[in-house]
């Protein structure tokens, strides 16, 4: 529209799933966007593209959410049996006999959208700026529901979670002499979630006890805080739960260059985190049993704090600057490669080094961690894991035709 | 215009289908609406299987509550928190398997022994008849009863909640009367009784191993008789107590109170109700046979000269472990393998329960009996000189101590019940541990209200 300056789309979207507590009614999703793009407004601005888009999305709740269902596959003498099963938790989802909720239905996100892409000086520089906000309505979760029952969890619809954030991503291609190129590239992203209302009130996702730390949603915090004990009570009782970390970082940035001189090239990638926490117990077990490299100097100390009750003791910062992959790599001239074999199109020697270093102030082997494998939310636990491969590579590239 | 039409038209086409699927992968509520044979059957082994649930595991009340009370402990690298939470500092009431354990496990079998009795109420079960109605009735009531106890064993004055026949996410008070739990329990037993008096001849379902020589509803009675007992003990209702070891499977007829010591009696004593293990598939193994599971020193030391007992439950290890300044060169024996039974109750226990029974009605002669009864047979020992009213009570908590070793706890929950759960009476190996003496309400339960 408009000599395709403008570009408007529009849809509805309707769904129906056998495991919605109510398996013929039809949820609707809409979803829009718009962007309109601005040419050569300056002399050294080629384009500039606003955007704007809103969608909502549904997801469906997971098979045997609507159903309370009994543990069978055990047996007492090969006498089989069936029970009750208190563990319900988000760790195996779909896994335990839950209690479920014969009402379900799908949790809804609404995200809003709005941007900008920029190309300027003849396509040398691109900047891409997002804002986001999306919000999940009607928050499929196992809340908690307190252990007399026989369960600790049942499936509900209920709460609220924003997540808000920002991405940016620059690429510069600038001018240089004629055998010389750089592609270099800068990705900034910030994400903040928050748990805006939680009817079923707060719950623990995963950790090992209160003692060691626990992620745990709660309502007016981030979705990924940690909490643990803080001491003891006022009567002497144990403890004050408190947030002693979060697993979400401040930002991530991500730096990737590649720079090419005649047949030479070279690439690395840089990541940088800032912020976020991690539950080390590889060194509380290290300390434990005074094995800790620093144990005449701070680890001591640092045991006794969460003897008496403070789980902060092994929460660390998981900042870290890792240079990810680096390659240089030498491209045979054509001409050369072709004498030797006509079909020869291509040869290419290359080294490359992937996790070379780390700068961090984390304590063990690497801020990258989780001790429960992949989880969306309580990662960042480490019991004595083994470190990540540092891996070295040669090879050489021929490409025929 | 046409599209929308057509999308109207699929619409209602897909609307016109019907998506409800039953749940496959799982028997649930909604299968219990119309129970079949099989499914109450299930139901009913599924008590006992949620019964012995964690009993062996490290973080299990066998081995747990053994540290409370010092007779055991648990050494282990891997985990601080034996040392850290269980001998020093304070319960966490964050703590799964330090604590919370002990009340969500038999709170899901009180629900599943609950699902069961609505089961067979259920007009529409007709599988079994009614005195198989009434058999399991009474089953499901007494393993209910098992598990009550298994909470206020382990949480005391910090409560119970009793009424958890809701539905879920509704919740009952914490009850914090052990006078009122102790009720509560009992007339769940009594009403076992009756069931179990009206049930025929027997069960509709198999008992397995544990419970050989109490799975007819009349035999099951006395199993139920002799827990009664227990908890009238615990509740200092003697007479109330006396009676149902009465009705219960006590006996004491191979047991002379002078020696020579009766190898019969001694067979007599180990008579009882067990949770049963296995290493097949799908069964739970024994795994209190562990290297890193020790016995506390203060058990040997504290021993009488050649009792019998010690001889038979500790070993001493070739290589002592120590950690966090706490020590041991002794192990158990008493669980050798993976399908060793746990007691639930045993006739030995009986024979003690009546004397502290009689001790509690201040009838000393036939309690000295019955101390003597289990120092001459059990422990390989002279009979008792000298006790009167002021050092009964030590002598037969002692009596109970060994006899009962490491079979759940029992030195920690009498201590307790005495009000001498001290240092005069639980070893104390550093300055800075504590003795616990109930584990709080666990988080999953208080902050889910």
């Amino acid at each position: 529209m408009l000599e395709r300056r403008l570009a408007l789309t529009a849809a509805l979207r309707g769904e129906t799933s056998s495991s919605n507590g109510d398996p013929n009614k039809i949820y609707f999703y809409p979803k829009a966007s718009a962007s309109y793009r601005f040419q050569n407004l300056l002399s050294d601005l080629d384009e500039l593209k606003v955007r704007a888009a809103y969608g909502e999305t549904g997801n469906h709740p997971l098979y045997g959410a609507r159903f309370t269902s009994l543990q069978v596959n055990t047996n007492i003498q090969g006498n089989p049996g069936i029970g009750v099963n208190f563990i319900c938790s988000p760790a195996a989802p779909g896994n335990g006999a839950c209690a479920g909720d014969p009402n379900i239905k799908p949790e809804r996100a609404r995200e809003f959208e709005v941007g900008t892409d920029v190309t300027a000086f003849a396509g040398a520089a691109t900047l891409e700026l997002n804002l986001y906000q999306r919000t999940i309505v009607d928050l499929l979760l196992q809340h908690a529901v307190p252990a007399s029952s026989g369960w600790t969890a049942q499936w509900s619809n209920g709460g609220v979670l924003r997540n808000r954030g920002i991405e940016i991503a620059l690429s510069v291609r600038p001018t240089l002499p004629s055998d010389l190129r750089l592609e270099s590239t800068v990705g900034f992203s910030r994400n903040v979630s928050s748990v805006r209302s939680l009817p079923g009130g707060a719950f623990v996702t995963g950790g090992f006890g209160a003692s060691l730390g626990v992620y745990r949603i709660e309502q007016g915090a981030s979705a990924t805080q940690i909490v643990g004990d803080v001491g003891l009570l006022p009567d002497g009782t144990c403890c004050v739960l408190k947030k002693i970390g979060d697993a979400e970082p401040d930002f991530l940035v991500h730096f990737s260059n590649r720079l090419v001189w005649r047949n030479f090239s070279l690439y690395f990638l840089l990541d940088w985190q800032k912020g976020s926490n991690i539950i080390n117990l590889t060194r509380l077990l290290y300390d434990a049993n005074a094995n800790s490299a620093d144990w005449n100097t701070t680890g001591q100390a640092r045991f006794n704090h969460w003897l008496a009750s403070y789980a902060d003791a092994y929460v660390e910062s998981a900042s870290f600057l890792k240079l990810r992959e680096i390659t240089l790599a030498y491209e045979v001239p054509s001409g050369f490669a072709g004498s030797l074999w006509s079909a020869i199109k291509k040869i290419r020697f290359s080294v490359s080094a992937r996790n070379l270093f780390t700068i961090t102030p984390y304590s063990s082997w690497d801020p990258e961690v989780s001790n429960f494998a992949n989880q969306p939310i309580y990662r960042n636990i480490e019991v004595t894991p083994y470190p990540s491969s540092r891996s070295f590579w040669t090879s050489v590239d021929m490409s025929f035709y | 215009m046409k599209t929308l039409r057509m999308g109207m038209l699929a619409t209602l086409l897909l609307t016109a289908c019907d998506f409800d699927v039953p749940d496959l992968n799982r028997p649930g509520l909604d299968t219990l609406q119309k129970p079949t044979t099989s499914s109450v059957q299930a139901l009913a082994t599924g008590l006992l299987i949620g019964a012995r649930k964690g009993v062996t595991d490290r973080v299990g009340l066998v081995v747990e509550w053994g540290i409370l009370g010092r007779e055991a402990l648990v050494l282990t690298p891997s985990d601080p928190r034996f040392v850290n939470e269980l001998l020093q500092g304070s319960l966490d009431p964050g703590s799964n398997n330090f604590g919370g354990n002990f009340w969500v496990i038999p709170y899901s079998n009180i629900r599943g022994a609950n699902l069961l009795l609505h089961a067979l109420d259920n007009p529409s079960f007709v599988g079994f008849t009614t005195a198989q109605k009434e058999a399991t009735r009474g089953f499901a009531k007494t393993i209910q009863a098992l598990d009550y106890l298994q909470v206020i064993d382990s949480h005391d004055v910090n409560g119970a909640v009793l009424n958890v026949d809701l539905p879920v996410g509704q919740v009952a008070p914490i009850v914090t009367s052990t006078d009122q739990i102790f009720t509560f329990i009992e007339t769940l037993l009594e009403d076992a009784k009756t069931n179990l008096t009206a049930g025929g001849t027997a069960f509709p379902f198999p008992l397995g191993t544990g419970f050989t020589g109490f799975d007819t509803p009349a035999t099951f009675l006395k199993f139920n008789r002799a827990l009664r007992a227990r908890v009238a003990v615990y509740h200092k209702k003697y007479p109330e107590a006396l009676t149902a070891l009465g009705e219960s499977f006590l006996d004491d007829t191979k047991c002379p109170s002078t020696p020579p010591a009766d190898a019969a009696c001694r067979k007599s004593l180990d008579i009882g109700a067990f949770h049963a293990f296995g290493a097949g598939s799908g069964d739970t193994p024994n795994v209190l046979n562990t290297s890193d599971i020790l016995c506390h020193p203060s058990t040997v030391t504290e021993a009488e000269a050649g009792d019998l007992r010690v001889a038979a439950k500790v070993k001493t290890l070739t290589t002592p472990v120590a950690l966090s300044d706490h020590g041991s060169s002794y192990g158990f024996t008493l669980y050798p393998n993976s399908d060793s039974p746990v007691p639930i109750i045993r006739n030995e226990e009986l024979i003690l329960l009546r004397a502290e029974a009689n001790i509690g009605q201040s009838n000393l002669v036939p309690a000295i009996t019955d101390i003597d009864r289990i120092r001459v047979n059990s422990g390989g020992l002279a009979p008792s000189s000298g006790l009167g009213s002021g050092n009964i009570l030590d002598e037969l908590l002692k009596q109970k101590r060994y006899s009962l070793l490491f079979e759940g706890g029992h030195r920690w929950i009498d201590l307790r019940r005495y009000g001498i759960l001290d240092a005069s009476h639980v070893s104390i190996d550093i300055p800075k541990d504590v003795i616990h003496a109930a584990f709080p309400i666990p988080l999953t339960e208080s902050q889910a209200r």
